[in-house]
């Protein structure tokens, strides 16, 4: 494995990761008060 | 296979832009610092948190408030609740002072599985009436009232649904029949006299001949019935529990919340909130969104009308200082195209309402999830109740609904003396 790759590996890690939090931000605030009595 | 794969990752981005689009938003909303909302010295004004949102998630969104002066002291009462949607283990508390300052809770008034809102208190008869909303839709709709009393403020009775409203049906050959039930929605109670209540209620009578169409969604369409009139009655009333009507107020669009009071002359002006006047729109605004200003000489059986597209006047309420009637409600920061856009700022504002138009004067600390007033004057003292998210926040409407609701009841003191000398500077063009 290159260095290349390594770093292309890395950057869609963080990508992934940036943009699942954006994607679950907005549900879990929206989404928990359905769960809430 | 590439094609497959570029297929998925299209219909992956479809679904998951705009969630990030609104996350991107969120966080926006939540970092910009607002406005200063310096008060003009002549007002003498000061604001204070008198139910602040504490950390429980069950608890945290206070709202709805009215404020009155009972006995010796101020009573006001909010809804408290999850979110500004329903939440059916809410709870209307009432929390009393001397001097509005040092609060001390002394009831918690709540309905059964059922979402309680809208409060709203009229001393009728030496005793303390308390109008409230018990919403079953998911989006609070207004479609009846119910109510209880008290004699101390403390000890209330079961509330009970306001069945005893009596309206006149008349059909298109000129018949009346008189019909006494509830599904009438009560906004704020008030007197001329002392001994005749007046109150403005909206809901529904079977429609005769033909009415304008509208297509679209417009706020309110959830609750509409084939063959029935939306409109807003006005009701009189000697004990505060048998209402009978007086006149139709309005009901060429449908309206809500309608505010009431009288100007010395006896004048009876009343606020509407009126969704649409004909255009489709709802969640991102309705560009004939307004207020509908009715005025009535007695005996309060012939309105006239005006309109003011600069704000929609939400959760108000009016009050007169001398000759000159004053608004407290919500500020659209109108005029504008898209009049209660979910995704707007909205205010808590002073406006002065004159015959022919509102005259917004300026606006309270407030932002997000805001409004619904009270309103106590006393001596050279205007105290106002209203909700609002954190006041170092700028939240739009939307997030202060059900992303972000923690919102807190502050307390609004400013001199009346004060605001007429604003209001003249103000339409003299001195901003």
């Amino acid at each position: 494995m290159t260095t290349k790759n390594i770093v292309g590996v890395v950057i869609r890690i963080i990508l992934s990761l940036v943009v699942g939090l954006l994607v679950a931000y907005p549900l879990f605030l929206y989404g928990r008060y359905f769960f809430i009595n | 296979m590439k094609k497959i794969k570029w297929l998925l990752y299209i219909v992956a981005a479809l679904f998951l832009l705009p969630v990030v689009l609104i996350s991107c938003f969120l966080i926006y909303w939540d970092v910009r610092t607002p406005p200063s909302f310096e008060p003009d010295a002549v007002l003498n004004a000061e604001t204070w948190s008198v139910t602040p949102s504490l950390d429980d998630i069950r608890t945290q969104h206070n709202s709805n408030t009215e404020l009155i002066f009972f006995d010796g002291y101020f009573y006001l009462i909010h809804a408290q609740t999850k979110w500004h949607l329903q939440d059916i283990n809410g709870a209307l508390v009432v929390k009393r002072s001397r001097d509005a300052r040092e609060w001390e809770e002394v009831a918690r008034i709540t309905v059964p599985e059922t979402d309680v809102r809208d409060p709203k208190l009229a001393l009728i008869n030496g005793r303390l009436f308390l109008y409230f909303l018990p919403n079953d839709h998911f989006d609070p709709m207004p479609v009846t009232t119910y109510w209880t009393v008290s004699d101390d403020g403390i000890t209330w009775e079961t509330p009970r649904e306001m069945d005893t409203m009596t309206v006149i049906y008349r059909s298109s050959d000129g018949t009346e029949r008189y019909v006494t039930g509830g599904v009438w929605n009560m906004w704020r109670p008030k007197t001329y006299d002392g001994e005749t209540w007046y109150v403005v209620a909206s809901g529904k009578k079977p429609e005769f001949g033909a009415r304008m169409e509208v297509t679209g969604h417009i706020e309110g369409d959830s609750v509409k019935e084939e063959g029935m009139m939306p409109l807003s009655v006005l009701f009189s009333s000697t004990d505060g529990i048998h209402w009978e009507e007086v006149s139709e107020v309005y009901s060429v669009f449908e309206s809500f919340e309608a505010t009431l009071e009288f100007l010395p002359d006896a004048t009876a002006v009343s606020t509407l909130r009126v969704s649409s006047m004909g255009t489709a729109g709802y969640a991102f605004g309705n560009p004939t969104s307004c207020t509908l200003i009715a005025t009535a000489k007695p005996p309060y059986e012939e309105w006239s009308y005006a309109p003011s597209f600069i704000t929609r006047l939400d959760g108000a309420t009016l009050f007169t200082i001398g000759d000159r009637m004053f608004a407290a409600g919500r500020n659209h920061m109108g005029p504008r195209f898209d009049m209660g856009n979910h995704m707007a700022t909205k205010r808590t504002a002073l406006f002065e309402v004159k015959g022919d138009r509102l005259v917004h004067l300026f606006d309270l600390p407030s932002n997000g999830d805001t409004a619904y007033t009270g309103v106590v004057v006393r001596g050279d003292d205007i105290f106002i109740s209203y909700y609002t998210c954190p006041i170092d926040k700028d939240y739009p409407w939307v997030v202060g609904v059900c992303f972000l609701p923690k919102t807190e009841v502050r307390m609004a003191r400013i001199s009346a003396s004060g605001l007429v000398t604003y209001a003249d500077r103000i339409i003299a063009g001195d901003r």
